[in-house]
């Protein structure tokens, strides 16, 4: 599974930080190293390729009491008729 | 507070706005980066020209209130060689699934400065080579968003 070890990290953590008013902020983490919290997801991602560079992976999680659940309809089953944004763009802008 | 007052595009129905609204839905025209080229210092080569210019590919964003999370095509995440930052947990027809997180730069065109979010990727050049985004609830939800459907007319308010 992708970022294992930085997911478990974050699973050791996440009540004290909860516990220290960090809910809603983002955690950069790289393995078992904690880099730092953030206010938003920019600053965090800002400071971790800062910190390890572009091309080296690193996890961004806010940090929350429970994690969310994306839900996306199926895409192309919707009202959208990109044929006409088809038309639309190889016309110009 | 920035507003963004638009209408439909002028196409499929030339001259109504109401029947193009529906046809597309509300579509913004926006620039997306990776946010690690464009957050770093221009590199200028010795005669003063910038040594690497960060790709920055416009586009076209749909207005999605149906996604929890904003999209970014996969295509596109690919040559803008995007590397996971995170995993997201989805819900979708075919049930459960887990997803790569990426952080993505993306601007209204012709605004300032682009903002960095999170998000998942999905096939969304298989409707349109142009469509590079949907802009799900994560982002709305620090918005106001009026949806004039009988003049095919929207605003936005950031």
């Amino acid at each position: 599974m992708a970022f294992e070890a930085e997911l478990a990290t974050y699973e050791r953590n996440k009540e004290s930080w909860l516990a220290e008013n960090s809910e809603g902020q983002y955690v950069v983490i790289r393995g078992e190293e904690v880099l730092g919290r953030y206010p938003t997801y920019q600053a965090a991602f800002e400071q971790g390729v800062q910190t390890y560079g572009r091309d080296t992976p690193f996890l961004i999680k806010q940090i929350l009491p429970d994690d969310p659940v994306m839900f996306s309809p199926p895409f192309g089953t919707s009202h959208t008729n990109f044929h006409s944004l088809w038309q639309y763009s190889t016309q110009g802008r | 507070m920035a507003i963004l007052n638009a209408g439909a595009l002028n196409q499929p129905f030339p001259g109504n706005q109401r029947a193009n609204m529906i046809a597309n839905g509300p579509l913004i025209a926006i620039d997306v980066a990776d946010p690690g080229g464009v957050a770093q210092p221009v590199v200028l080569d010795p005669q003063g020209a910038p040594a690497t210019t960060p790709l920055i590919v416009p586009g076209f964003a749909l207005v999605d209130t149906g996604a929890s999370g904003s999209v970014v095509d996969d295509d596109l995440a690919t040559r803008l060689g995007l590397i996971a930052r995170g995993v997201a947990n989805g819900f979708g027809v075919g049930g459960a699934y887990t997803a790569s997180q990426y952080a993505i730069g993306w601007r209204i065109t012709n605004t300032q400065g682009f903002q960095t979010v999170a998000v998942t990727s999905a096939p969304l050049h298989l409707q349109n080579p142009q469509l590079l985004m949907l802009i799900g609830r994560d982002i709305l939800n620090n918005c106001v968003l009026v949806f004039n459907g009988p003049t095919g007319t929207f605003s936005l308010a950031w």
